[in-house]
């Protein structure tokens, strides 16, 4: 594959083999912002446009990422999933699940590969209960912890934070999974499934920056209501 | 036979080899088929002979013939209503593969353009 001369001089610190996954939907006057964030330190960003109403994919491609686009919306996990098979495609080792949004820091995701490399975890979650730099409102604080509980006991897994969309996932647990629930859920269901594939995982303080831009957007207490009952019955 | 009657039985019939003909299903395609059959059998049976459907309800505990009937009735919406739902949540699961699958060979597509245009 050709390299343009942005690429070559930064290749090396550029991580070739890892994978930038952005779920985008809707989210035209931020990714933009995203994109270019992240380009310096990770070369490789796809962004999957859910069938946005708004040029979001046209916006993340000026911006220099590579763009999928689902003709139709399918869901957060659904473009997760596609993100997940085109970053194979594509040869990564390690993939990057990131939000379009602006909500997740590039350095916490760096770290989290280098975390990923040196300590030969096949998965890193981000947390933003690990450290207290995250500052949710008392309500959010309460549904997200009440999320974690049920994820934990319905799953093998013991997190601190189970709906943080960063995340690092190495290519031999991304092949173990395949996500099916494509509505919200998901961020339980890929807990779910690594926490399945038995491999090593490990939690990453991060700070999830919330801006008004990421609270009008963010998930709702209906939601997480979703989320529970997603998750007892099954 | 009162001409109500006649026109029931029409339906049914005409329901029943309808839904034959057009019942999907690989694996279970032959188990619906006797169902519909079944069932088509019985209505018939209990449109003829509707003192057949009280001797029935009062074999089950139920007063009527007619009460009967309609607690079948209930029960047979909330069965199609629910394998509905599941037939629905199937459908979007191939809908997703397709459209996953349209986006990644566009993308193969767009890829190479650009790759292209970039080694020129």
């Amino acid at each position: 594959m050709p390299l343009d001369p942005v690429e070559q001089t930064s290749s090396a610190l550029a991580n070739p083999d890892v994978w930038v996954v952005i779920p985008l939907y809707n989210e035209a006057t931020v990714i933009a912002d995203v994109v270019s964030g992240l380009l310096p330190t990770f070369k490789n960003v796809v962004c999957i446009d859910d069938g946005s109403r708004d040029g979001s994919g046209l916006v993340a491609r000026a911006a220099g990422a590579r763009i999928v686009t689902h003709p139709i919306n399918l869901g957060q996990g659904a473009a997760l999933q596609t993100g997940f098979e085109y970053a194979l495609e594509h040869g990564a080792k390690y993939v990057v699940t990131f939000d379009a949004d602006g909500q997740h820091r590039v350095v916490d995701a760096e770290a989290m590969v280098d975390r990923a490399r040196t300590d030969d975890l096949a998965i890193v979650f981000g947390s933003r209960f690990l450290d207290n730099r995250t500052k949710p409102g008392l309500l959010k604080r309460i549904v997200l912890k009440v999320a974690v509980v049920a994820t934990n006991w319905g799953t093998r897994t013991k997190l601190t934070d189970a709906h943080n969309g960063l995340r690092v996932i190495r290519e031999d647990a991304l092949r173990k999974i395949k996500l099916k629930q494509d509505r919200m859920a998901h961020g339980t269901e890929i807990v779910q499934q690594l926490g399945r594939t038995g491999l090593p995982y490990g939690e990453q303080a991060v700070e999830v920056l919330y801006t008004d831009y990421s609270r009008s957007k963010g998930q709702s207490l209906l939601n997480s209501i979703n989320i529970l009952i997603e998750l007892i019955i099954r | 036979m009162t001409p109500f009657q006649f026109l029931l039985i029409l339906i049914v019939a005409f329901a029943a080899l309808y839904a034959l003909r057009w019942l999907s299903g690989d694996r279970s395609l032959a188990i619906k088929r006797l169902l519909t059959i079944l069932l088509a059998v019985g209505a018939l049976l209990a449109i003829i002979f509707p003192e057949a459907l009280t001797w029935a309800a009062k074999l089950v505990g139920i007063g009527r013939g007619t009460d009967l009937l309609l607690y079948l009735f209930v029960i047979g919406s909330i069965v199609y209503a629910v394998s509905g739902v599941r037939t629905r949540a199937r459908k979007d699961a191939r809908v997703t593969e397709l459209a996953r699958a349209v986006a990644l060979m566009e993308a193969r597509l767009v890829d190479e353009q650009q790759d292209r245009r970039n080694e020129q």
